[in-house]
């Protein structure tokens, strides 16, 4: 028996972070080359080795990412934020992993910060600034859906239990009914 | 029938067919929601209660209007009324179901839905005829007493004798004859048919009232035509290719899009609820499946092995036959490949035929079905085995408490030659997850040597990997390294810390799962309902 992880990996977009200028760092690119080889272990360590938090963070989350611990990147991205909270990449790859990890409240906060994040990036090239926003825009279907999805599933487990208290409220006064018309007629 | 109510003999009757009516609606009813919810232990407790309560109920109800002046009136409306409900039943599930159960939610957000979901549900759908059907057995009594006269005991004991009997059919029948044979909706409409005949008779033969409310038979006349169960429909994007009734539950043939250079797309065989879980997967082509899914990492012990020859695994939950396919497209050179797999649900294997490319033509493909795991253990020869693999899931996500327990394990490495290895793929958010830790304990407990065990990646699934006399290889060393490169590939991240541990007997201190006493069911409702909150820590 197997639960597959619905978007789990990397697709278009990755583009943005590759093409990053902060993103050359030596440690970073011989990181980026030990994860396409599959050597996991040694991009990880290549990866903590780089000094700019920011850097480390992505790389770390890049290569937990693409080892499949999904839950593990999303905890690097989140532990990087708190040191760069308006990292663009950060945040986009934690909204993505988010997704992937239908954690929906978190997915609606990230969601958010990106979009803000990007409003006050003004160190932005105007082309650049264009690509996020489309990219933002593209990934806030999802995570409205993520959210209404969870806000459904209270929705239906409210009704289930006012089912269920209706259910018994009702058979009680039932059954006093019936016992008390007995007692009346006997 | 006498002047005064029917006869005692088509009362009595009416007992016997009330009685077997409350238990197919009982059994079959489990089996008409498990498409949402699955048939869990709490699935069963919340159907089995909601019916008992009702009935409790009806008793009363049917108590008060045993002392009025028409109870066989009272008797032929409860049964005509019974057979109404019961008709619409298949046609009322799926709405019901789904107004507790939104569809597209992955296993671990219908988490706490699936036990008050479907307690709703079975309030919804169960709870009004099995009142009607409890003012049976009152009525029944009253209407024996007058017509026999004497004491109340002696007719409440022939009433109670031949709504039991009813009951003693109506169970064995369902299970055995009417839902393999019939399928449900069909059990519903014979139940209905057989609570309505005795209702018509009992009314007919009444004053000009009664013989006016057998017209509310009418009410149930067109459900046959038009009440069928309509089962969940599949995720968006995937397609579904089959459906059928087992003894055991819902299976399902699902198709995937296909990817740019497929003829088809991934094959999935669910059961019963599933969500986004699978029993079995189907590729056009046999070895590695890639894209998170375990049944690669069955393959490793026997690259790990560094033999030639042939190489012998048992599968314990063959289901469609994956494992098999896999191993068959990886194995090392020099090593031929013998099969035995154990599957419950013979359906399973006959859809695994169909669909998935399952080969049981020949003696080096054997498939058993109809079998548990455990009983299948004691039929095989000692030593015979150089590998075991264990992927047995009941529903979507229940592993059998049987096949989780110390004892279990001791028996299961009896079939293993020495230094045979035991490959048990156990489903939950990581190594920390109370249910992989149970298992990995038990394992390790029931080997008597240390295990290890490993989270796979891109899944909601972890491999525990034993060996007789022996541990396998630790993560990174040298005897981990596999000369093939993609399966090298799909073992590399789980050299990464955190992505693997070791667990000795006695060690990690998670439950140690024995047949006294196996909480399989309460683990894996709680790693469910923490597996969101699990994969954001802290």
């Amino acid at each position: 028996m197997g639960r597959g992880l619905r978007g789990a990996f990397l697709a278009s977009g990755l583009l943005l972070v590759c093409t990053s200028a902060t993103f050359q760092e030596e440690f970073g690119r011989i990181s980026e080359e030990l994860r396409a080889e599959g050597r996991f272990l040694e991009a990880l360590e290549t990866a903590q080795q780089i000094t700019d938090p920011a850097e480390r963070a992505r790389a770390c989350l890049l290569t937990a990412w693409e080892a499949g611990d999904l839950g593990g990147a999303l905890r690097t991205g989140l532990d990087g934020l708190e040191a760069t909270p308006m990292d663009l990449e950060l945040l986009w790859m934690s909204l993505r992993l988010s997704h992937a990890l239908s954690a929906s409240e978190l997915a609606g906060e990230l969601q958010e910060r990106l979009d803000e994040a990007i409003s006050g990036a003004h160190e932005l090239g105007p082309e650049t600034r264009k690509a996020w926003q489309e990219e933002s825009g593209r990934l806030g279907p999802v995570t409205r859906n993520l959210v209404e999805s969870s806000a459904a599933r209270q929705r239906s487990l409210w009704l289930a239990r006012w089912t269920v208290l209706a259910a018994f409220l009702g058979l009680g006064a039932l059954a006093l009914g019936v016992s008390r018309s007995s007692t009346q007629s006997s | 029938m006498s002047q005064q109510g029917p006869s005692v003999r088509v009362v009595l009757a009416s007992a016997f067919l009330g009685g077997a009516g409350t238990m197919t609606v009982e059994l079959a009813a489990v089996r008409l929601i498990a498409p949402w919810y699955g048939t869990s232990a709490a699935v069963w407790t919340n159907v089995i209660g909601v019916i008992l309560l009702a009935l409790a109920v009806g008793y009363l109800v049917g108590a008060r209007l045993s002392r009025g002046p028409s109870p066989g009136t009272w008797l032929g409306r409860a049964l005509l009324l019974a057979s109404i409900f019961t008709v619409w039943l298949p046609f009322g599930a799926g709405p019901v179901c789904e107004l507790f159960l939104p569809s597209g939610l992955a296993l671990d957000e219908a988490a706490g839905l699936l036990r008050w979901g479907s307690l709703g549900t079975s309030i919804l759908l169960f709870l009004p005829p099995a009142v009607v059907l409890g003012l049976v057995g009152p009525l029944s009594v009253e209407l024996v007493m007058s017509g026999r006269g004497g004491h109340a005991g002696d007719a409440g004991g022939r009433v109670l004798a031949a709504s039991t009997l009813g009951s003693l059919v109506g169970t064995f029948g369902t299970t055995h004859v009417l839902v393999p044979g019939l399928g449900i909706d069909m059990t519903f409409w014979l139940a209905a048919g057989a609570l309505a005949l005795p209702g018509i008779l009992i009314l007919n033969a009444g004053d000009g009232r009664s013989r006016a409310s057998a017209a509310l038979v009418l009410l149930a006349v067109p459900g046959p035509f038009l009440a069928q169960s309509s089962p969940p429909t599949p995720r968006a994007g995937w397609k579904l290719i089959d459906q059928v009734q087992s003894p055991y539950q819902v299976v399902r043939v699902v198709e995937l899009p296909a990817e740019p250079g497929q003829s088809r797309g991934l094959r999935y065989l669910q059961v019963n609820e599933s969500f986004d879980s699978f029993q079995s997967v189907g590729s056009e082509e046999k070895g590695l499946l890639g894209g998170g899914l375990y049944y690669d990492h069955f393959v490793p012990p026997a690259w790990w092995s560094r033999r030639e020859g042939p190489w012998r695994v048992l599968v314990l939950g063959l289901g469609a036959g994956t494992a098999v396919r896999v191993l068959e497209g990886c194995l090392p050179p020099g090593m031929e490949l013998s099969t035995v797999g154990v599957e419950l649900d013979p359906v399973v294997v006959e859809v695994g035929r169909q669909w998935f490319g399952l080969e049981d033509d020949r003696p080096e493909r054997r498939a058993i079905s109809d079998l548990d795991a455990r009983a299948a253990l004691r039929a095989l020869e000692p030593g015979s085995f150089d590998q075991v693999i264990l992927d047995c899931y009941a529903n979507a996500v229940e592993i059998p408490p049987h096949l989780s327990t110390v004892e279990f394990f001791n028996e299961l490495q009896g079939v293993l030659r020495d230094g045979g290895w035991i490959t048990l793929n156990a489903a939950g958010f990581g190594l920390e997850d109370p249910v992989v830790q149970a298992l990995a304990s038990s394992l390790a407990e029931g080997v008597q040597e240390r295990i290890l065990a490993t989270r796979v990646p891109f899944s909601r699934n972890c491999m525990l990997h034993a060996r007789r006399g022996n541990e396998p290889p630790e993560p990174g060393s040298r005897s981990w390294q596999v000369p093939h490169s993609e399966l090298a590939r799909t073992l590399s991240p789980l050299e990464l810390p955190g992505a693997w541990s070791w667990v000795a007997p006695g060690g990690i201190g998670g439950t140690l799962l024995t047949d006294d006493h196996s909480p399989m069911e309460r683990l894996q409702a709680s790693s469910i309902e923490a597996g969101r909150r699990r994969w954001v820590a802290d």
